[in-house]
């Protein structure tokens, strides 16, 4: 004769299912967003925009003899074009019948697994816009690799993990314009790490300084969307939607302070407002919607200046109409001007840098805006088994073709170089 | 370079002094703020010119830094004045100098211009750990508010019945009602027309019916 355990009660026992979903991964979409309110969008065609810019002035101005001297010859204003054209991502959904049919009531689960699955997707596509427009540089760069990862590691240290998602592919490229190494899918971002946990290890090795591209990326220079850090270029090198810097020098770049390793003071801060102004001359910032991006670690730097107000000592302030006053009125800002996020900042943000944003001079070129892929009206699409019968799988797509483009590269700033303060 | 504006009726002294005598904090009318601010204009040559700090026209609560926080080092300073693709700002602020703290909606109160003192004084005293908590709180709040923004957008997309028995169609069968159930919306048969509803036909005061032209809907 045996006593009842508890492992005789196991049948009779509730088991308790906690009707809330929670998320355990970030997904956030800051300055992708401001694009696309705050500026204008051009529909167009799969062929190529062309942004007209009056680069060079005209005009000979000389001191003459008019007593039968000669007075040389003419010149005029130069004008060239920026060539703008639509690249395109796509971002595939797949479930099963059975996990849609086990979960379609609420008798049966607490969340309607296919329908979980739709809402995700459309954030999770924002975001992974949010991460190639924040840090782009016109090849559909991500991040680089940190930390040379050996053959065989099952993870790989980044500069900013929130720049990926979880179960994302992404392409290892030794440089732009360099070779590719090989395809691996995250398996886990681990944010607080800064690592990416790969799904399966790594056949060959990811050194510090390749560069990790949205997967199906060509790994050419302006291949890609042209993001942030397309138009963020100080040097004339290279080439901008088109336009060779060399052959326009000073006017397709972007005032620039190298923060030399440094902790950020509030004179490098008037350093970089200043640059633009003596870029722009008579022209004001603040005309041009100037924003300024940042994560938290340069949030962080930018409080250790010592001119902040934290939200959480507003939050304290109660009570008479000029405390409610001052809270209203007391958004973060970097020498008075706004930081992206309504102050909040961005977590795609690159470590250790700061972008003045002139989000009026930011366009949208769009051949498709972002939607379900449709087919005669079908948006969700069967899978086929080997057998050339139906598998019990369905998936959809979201895509988009768009592109971004800069009217006056020179009306914005950047500081990159920054020292970036412990615990971020 | 101009003299700043300062607010004239709130004494600042209050709020302490900076080593030199000078208060710590001044409020000043931006539009009167200048610095020195050298480089490349336009593209042209090297020229020092006398700028405005700020752009726009409001009061300012301007808080002084010693040299040494607001520049760093001398030896960091005099490197970046070196340094031709920096703007240069002049000579090392040997007495420190003051920075922008908080624009104001309008002339500052003098309760206005302590709450800030304060609320300032209360950040400057928490702890690396509560920033970085302060610092990642709103963004997490802003991350759970779109997720609930495209939830309800999600929702809103839904029909009201979809996969529901609510809504079932009635036939009839001499006094058998037989009821359908699990019907999709676009099958539930909807009455919307006058005839369907029963209304007075032809001669009523809406002029409907075929009688005026009108095809019955049905």
């Amino acid at each position: 004769m045996a006593q009842g355990t508890v492992a005789q009660t196991f049948a009779l026992q509730h088991e308790k299912v906690r009707p809330q979903l929670s998320l355990l991964y970030q997904l956030d979409a800051t300055l992708w967003n401001e694009i696309k309110s705050r500026t204008d969008i051009e529909v167009v065609s799969s062929r190529p925009t062309r942004v007209p810019l009056e680069l060079l002035a005209g005009g000979t101005f000389t001191s003459g003899n008019p007593d039968g001297g000669d007075l040389g010859t003419g010149s005029a204003p130069i004008t060239d074009f920026m060539t703008l054209v639509p690249t395109y991502f796509f971002q595939c959904s797949q479930w099963t019948k059975q996990a849609e049919i086990s979960t379609n009531t609420d008798q049966k689960a607490i969340e309607d697994y296919s329908k979980l699955l739709m809402k995700r997707a459309m954030e999770n596509f924002n975001t992974y816009m949010e991460a190639v427009f924040t840090q782009g540089d016109g090849s559909n760069t991500l991040d680089t690799v940190a930390t040379t990862a050996v053959v065989g590691a099952n993870s790989i240290v980044v500069n900013n993990a929130n720049q990926f998602q979880d179960q994302q592919p992404i392409d290892i490229w030794t440089a732009i314009n360099g070779t590719f190494v090989e395809t691996v899918t995250v398996q886990s971002v681990d944010a607080a790490n800064k690592t990416l946990w790969l799904a399966s290890p790594l056949t060959v090795q990811a050194t510090a300084g390749y560069v990790l591209l949205v997967s199906g990326s060509a790994g050419v220079s302006n291949s890609g969307l042209f993001g942030l850090f397309t138009y963020a270029v100080s040097t004339n090198t290279g080439t901008v939607a088109g336009l060779s810097r060399a052959a326009y020098p000073g006017k397709l770049i972007m005032p620039h302070v190298d923060g030399g390793s440094l902790t950020l003071t509030q004179s490098e801060a008037r350093r970089l407002t200043g640059q633009m102004k003596i870029a722009l001359g008579a022209m004001k910032a603040v005309e041009l919607d100037l924003q300024f991006n940042m994560g938290p670690d340069m949030l962080a730097a930018w409080e250790n200046t010592g001119i902040a107000v934290s939200q959480v000592i507003q939050n304290q302030l109660t009570g008479d109409s000029s405390q409610d006053m001052l809270k209203k009125h007391t958004p973060k800002t970097f020498m008075g001007y706004p930081i992206v996020g309504n102050g909040e900042g961005n977590i795609h943000a690159k470590q250790g840098r700061i972008d003045g944003i002139a989000l009026k001079t930011y366009f949208r070129c769009e051949n498709q805006p972002i939607d379900y892929y449709e087919v005669g009206g079908q948006t969700i699409f069967p899978a086929y088994g080997a057998s050339g019968g139906l598998k019990s799988s369905s998936f959809f797509y979201l895509w988009t073709g768009v592109q971004v483009g800069n009217e006056n590269v020179r009306a914005g700033c950047f500081m990159d170089n920054i020292a970036v303060p412990t615990g971020y | 370079m101009r003299t700043p504006q300062l607010l004239p009726t709130v004494p600042m002294e209050r709020y302490g002094l900076n080593p030199y005598g000078k208060p710590l904090y001044r409020v000043v009318w931006s539009d009167s703020r200048t610095y020195l601010l050298g480089g490349n204009w336009e593209g042209g040559s090297f020229e020092v010119r006398e700028t405005n700090l700020y752009e726009d026209h409001a009061w300012i609560l301007e808080k002084w830094q010693s040299a040494e926080q607001f520049a760093g080092s001398r030896e960091a300073w005099d490197q970046k004045e070196r340094d031709p693709n920096t703007p240069s700002l002049g000579p090392y602020p040997t007495e420190g100098e003051y920075v922008f703290a908080y624009r104001f909606p309008f002339e500052p109160t003098d309760s206005m211009i302590s709450i800030w003192i304060r609320a300032n004084n209360g950040t400057l005293a928490m702890s690396e750990r509560d920033r970085k908590e302060a610092l990642m709180a709103p963004l997490l709040g802003r991350q759970k508010a779109n997720h609930q923004r495209i939830d309800d957008i999600f929702e809103d997309s839904q029909p009201a019945f979809r996969y529901s028995d609510a809504m079932v169609s009635a036939v009839s069968n001499g006094n058998v009602i037989h009821r359908k159930p699990s019907k999709r919306i676009k099958d539930v048969y909807f009455r919307l027309g006058a005839e369907d509803l029963g209304l007075p036909m032809s001669d009523n005061a809406f002029f409907t019916g075929e009688a005026n032209g009108h095809r019955n809907t049905r």
